[in-house]
């Protein structure tokens, strides 16, 4: 697959030995292509990335069918293979000019790096939580990245960073806060994302910030992250068009970041509405609602609202905002088969108590 | 970036990845292989559905801890935090080990020849007033089970007493060594 910049290479290659330009300016040329090597989609690379993506997820799946034909050993040893022959191998075919091949033999490896753990974790009947396993995984990939300078890594490291988030936030029973580590981790892979030149992965993380402030707009249940999520996105939004060319420079979105403005805007503003309208309605239709100089939103008979959705959504029911909601929504079968969700009685008793009570 | 150098970051790369699942390997070897042995009984966490995709869940006599028996909750605290705590297990007569005592946080001292140190960690929110129980995580609560043979194992559970063999290192990690029907051992893991 010789792509664009590989012809010119070679076209460069050949003028300056034909004497058509000087050596140097034929290093400035082949210079500016490595730099302007636009990541282009082309049908090859989207297709190796495919198979990667495919073969990837193949490794869990032979992890956890847990054959005992092959022993336990042998599909440890086959793993710690994969991982070295698909870094070296990637490297291998990437400075060989075939790059989308070397990308795609990386994320098999990183894969294989993920699948060991969950071989680790069944040898010795580890039932260490999945989120640091995901975060273990997360470092790793993103060591790959840095390592390799690759994008592909990066955008990987991006989505388990947000898997490990959505794990995390998203786990009822553990009553965890929202994993604030999370600010650390986008920021962290951020700065990586330079690096790898990785422009998607930069999209991605504003993205999952925005996902994760309106999740932490719900959480809270007040306006205090919403207005400031609303606020900030509008003097985001008013930089970047000011300014476009010194902000882009800096940020390096292709000119998008209006547009992330825009998004954290909207997903801000629609939130923080709800909470405002839901928390007057519960003023209006019954005081006892006020609950610890908080509005509490979602009063009875409203299962089928927005915010009953977003609190389906943050299935953690916590708190004021999400208290009432989620007895309404065990009542009116909003979480099927959830029957202990459904005993949730509110923001000052603990679940797990009741389940042992009469021990 | 230079060919040989992409190679060789690749190379160091892979063997840093390598290196520290082989690292955890060993940790647990060396757990199974020279850690203290002892018999810990099993009941079932939800009779209902045990089986968990390719494990079984277990829960243990010990993963309920009264409150009275945590020596160091301090003075007016009625909440947990989220903690480890270190439970002191002794030989029963029936050769499951149980708790003797527990403490927040690490033990005052090493345990006496006859007892053994279990680490675990329990959550917040938990109630800390006197009679009640705490739930307290060893991170041995899932035996993964050859594909097909979970189903017979969770019958079984349900009816006759199971046992878990468990390694305790120094500090007090366990690790699960043998999944027991009675007195008749069903799997033994092999070190690696």
């Amino acid at each position: 697959m010789a792509s664009y910049s590989t012809r010119v290479r070679s076209d460069i290659a050949r003028w300056v030995e034909a004497g058509l330009i000087d050596a140097s300016t034929g290093q400035v040329l082949a210079r500016d292509v490595e730099a302007n090597q636009r990541a282009s989609l082309s049908f090859g690379s989207i297709l190796a990335m495919m198979a990667a993506l495919l073969f990837g997820a193949a490794i869990p799946i032979f992890v956890a069918a847990n054959w005992e034909a092959i022993p336990r050993l042998v599909r440890v040893i086959v793993l710690f293979a994969v991982i070295l022959a698909g870094y070296v191998g990637g490297a291998v075919a990437k400075t060989r000019d075939h790059a989308a091949i070397g990308e795609a033999l990386w994320i098999i490896a990183a894969a294989a790096f993920g699948g060991s753990m969950a071989l680790i974790g069944q040898m010795y009947h580890l039932s260490g939580d999945e989120a640091s396993a995901l975060l273990v995984w997360g470092a790793g990939t993103t060591l790959a990245a840095v390592a390799l300078r690759s994008n592909p890594l990066t955008i990987a490291a991006v989505g388990i960073a947000d898997a490990w988030m959505v794990l995390k936030g998203f786990d009822y029973f553990g009553r965890h806060d929202l994993p604030h580590l999370f600010l650390l981790m986008a920021a962290v892979l951020f700065a990586v994302s330079f690096w790898t030149r990785s422009q998607p992965a930069r999209h991605l993380i504003l993205l999952s910030l925005i996902f994760y402030l309106v999740l932490l707009a719900v959480d809270d249940a007040s306006l205090t992250v919403a207005i400031p999520l609303v606020v900030g996105s509008a003097a985001l939004f008013a930089i970047a068009v000011a300014a476009p060319g010194p902000v882009d420079r800096i940020v390096q979105l292709g000119g998008r970041l209006p547009l992330h403005a825009l998004i954290g805007f909207l997903t801000a503003n629609i939130v923080g509405r709800s909470i405002v309208s839901f928390g007057l309605h519960s003023r209006v239709g019954g005081g006892h609602h006020r609950h610890r100089g908080r509005s509490r939103a979602g009063g009875p008979g409203k299962p089928g609202s927005a915010l009953a959705r977003l609190c389906r959504l943050r299935v953690r029911a916590r708190h004021d905002l999400c208290g009432d909601v989620a007895v309404d929504a065990g009542h009116g079968g909003l979480l099927p088969g959830r029957g202990r969700h459904a005993r949730y009685p509110g923001p000052d008793h603990h679940p797990r108590r009741e389940a042992h009570e009469g021990d | 970036m230079s060919g040989r150098k992409l190679i060789v970051s690749a190379l160091v790369l892979a063997l840093v990845q390598i290196g520290f699942l082989g690292w955890i390997i060993a940790g647990r070897a060396a757990i199974l292989r020279s850690g203290k042995e002892v018999l810990l009984k099993v009941e079932p966490v939800d009779p209902r559905d045990l089986l968990r995709g390719d494990y079984v869940a277990l829960g243990y006599d010990i993963s309920r801890i009264p409150t009275r028996l945590i020596a160091n909750i301090p003075a007016g605290q009625t909440r947990s935090d989220d903690t480890p705590i270190t439970v002191r297990l002794s030989k029963g007569v029936d050769g499951y080990w149980q708790a003797s005592a527990a403490w927040l946080g690490t033990a005052p001292g090493a345990a006496p020849a006859d007892q053994a140190d279990i680490a675990g960690h329990i959550s917040s929110g938990w109630d800390l007033t006197p009679g009640t129980t705490v739930t307290v995580d060893y991170g041995i609560e899932r035996f993964y089970l050859p594909e097909g043979e979970g189903v017979p194992i969770q019958n079984d559970m349900r009816v006759r007493p199971f046992g878990i063999r468990v390694a305790l290192n120094g500090r007090g990690q366990a690790q699960i060594k043998a999944l027991m029907d009675g007195d008749k051992t069903l799997f033994e893991e092999p070190l690696y």
